[in-house]
Parts: structure tokens; C-alpha cells; sequence
């Protein structure tokens, strides 16, 4: 079954109605489309969804935390996480995230390696450039 | 710009001849914005080591088929502008009301992306 637009909004309410966490419409669609770019099994994505979604409340809650990413990322957290908890399957997906008194600012959240490899941080370059957060 | 430049350069040319370890393809990575806006006069630099300004090309290359696959700024319209963060209701409604004006393109994209 292919995901529908049902499917994707399902995935985005479901990540917008994590406690503590603050991010740009845009960018959680975006975001929510990669994922369903790489799981393109509507199960495989919820299970991916779902996962995300725990990742995020974690983070929000303080019960886990990122590595500092370095250079011209300064100040943001990458967090890595599995897409699925199965035995053996590596930490494949990020979030990139800067936190702050009360929320933490998503900057994004997707693979690292697929579909476009490691566009993940080329992508959040172009994010920081557009952020009207600091302006 | 020219300070982006030339930590780029400062960055890349640290970097070992073998250009195809992970961890060193995301050091090139992180400044493949940059590179993609200088790759003509201004990487020349990197002639001083013909490998890499090869290795640098080709991935160049790959990204750029990569990026125009997966480029979803491409595909989401009206999303120019909309960089204000927001939470919670606010953030659903509004990612929400951009999915549903973009629900065509949006299966056009995931449907050609999985044929």
C-alpha cells in the first residue's frame, strides 16, 4: 500500500504533538516526506514515524541528549536513533536540534546516508540560512 | 563569503588523499554548499592536489543528481518564507494545511521516486 496524504498527515500530527519541541511547518513536511522517500511501505513508515517521535520526546523530556556537531554548526545537537529496534540495525536516522529554555528548535530530522547521501547536513546548511528565527 | 571560502579550503585540504571513508566524505559534505557556489575559478585550489580536486568533482557530480532527485524544495510550493517555528497545534495545522496544498505534487514526487 502506498502512502496517501492521509498517511502523511497522520505522520506530521503525530511529531507536531510532541511536548517541547518547536519547528517550521515547512520543514516538518519535508522532513515527513523524506521519511516516506525511504520507507515507501506505509508499516515500515509508521514504525520509522513512531520512532522519530519517541527520539523527539526523549530529547524534549531530557532523557537523552546529542553530540555537539562541530564548525559551521556550532550550537546544534545531532542525535542518532534507529528506525526500527531491531537487533543489529544501526543508528540510521538524525535529528539535528538546538535546544533552549523550555523547547528545543528541530532544525530537521531524516537518514543520514539515503535517499541523497548525506545531504542531511548540506540540508540543514540550508536551513540555517533560512532561518528568520535570529533576525 | 570569501571567510566561507576560505574555511572551506582550510577544511577540504586537511582532508587525506582517500576521500571514501564516511567520516570523511561528511567533512567534504558539510561544506558542499560552498564548494557547489566556488567549483569553477575559485577550486582551482585544489589542483595543487590533482586527486582530490578529481575526487571533489565526482562527488560534486553525484550530489548534484542526488540533490535534484531529493530536492523537495523543488517540490513543495509556498514553503519559501515560511521559517517561523512554531509548536505543538500551531505547527501541525500549518504543516498540515501546506501538505494539503501540495497533495498532488507531493504523490507525483513519492510515486515517481518509487516506480
Amino acid at each position: 500500500m502506498a502512502i496517501t496524504n492521509e498517511v502523511l498527515a497522520e505522520a506530521i500530527s503525530l511529531v507536531a504533538s510532541v511536548d517541547g519541541i518547536t519547528m517550521t511547518p515547512a520543514r516538518l513536511l519535508e522532513d515527513v516526506v523524506a521519511l516516506a522517500e525511504l520507507f515507501p511501505e506505509v508499516e515500515r513508515f509508521r514504525i520509522a514515524v513512531e520512532e522519530t517521535v519517541k527520539a523527539l520526546s526523549m530529547l524534549a523530556m531530557g532523557k537523552k541528549e546529542g553530540k555537539p556537531l562541530e564548525r559551521n554548526h556550532e550550537g546544534i545537537l545531532s542525535y542518532h536513533y534507529q528506525s526500527i529496534r531491531v537487533n543489529g540495525q544501526e543508528a540510521d536516522l538524525r535529528v539535528a536540534y538546538e535546544p533552549d529554555i523550555g523547547t528545543l528548535f528541530i532544525w530537521q530530522f531524516g537518514h543520514r546516508w539515503i535517499p541523497a547521501d548525506a545531504t542531511f547536513y548540506a540540508r540543514l546548511d540550508t536551513r540555517k540560512k533560512e532561518d528568520a528565527r535570529e533576525t | 563569503m570569501h571567510r566561507s571560502i576560505q574555511e572551506a579550503m582550510e577544511s577540504a585540504s586537511s582532508l587525506p588523499s582517500a576521500l571514501h571513508k564516511p567520516r570523511q566524505v561528511e567533512s567534504m559534505l558539510q561544506n558542499y554548499a560552498i564548494l557547489k557556489a566556488t567549483e569553477n575559478e575559485e577550486l582551482a585550489w585544489v589542483t595543487l592536489d590533482p586527486d582530490l580536486y578529481q575526487n571533489m568533482l565526482e562527488y560534486i557530480a553525484i550530489l548534484e543528481d542526488q540533490l535534484e532527485q531529493a530536492n523537495l524544495n523543488l517540490v513543495i510550493e509556498n514553503r519559501k518564507g515560511d521559517t517561523e517555528f512554531k509548536t505543538g497545534d500551531d505547527l501541525a495545522t500549518d504543516a498540515l494545511e501546506l501538505l494539503n496544498r501540495n497533495q498532488k505534487v507531493i504523490q507525483e514526487h513519492l510515486h515517481g521516486n518509487n516506480e
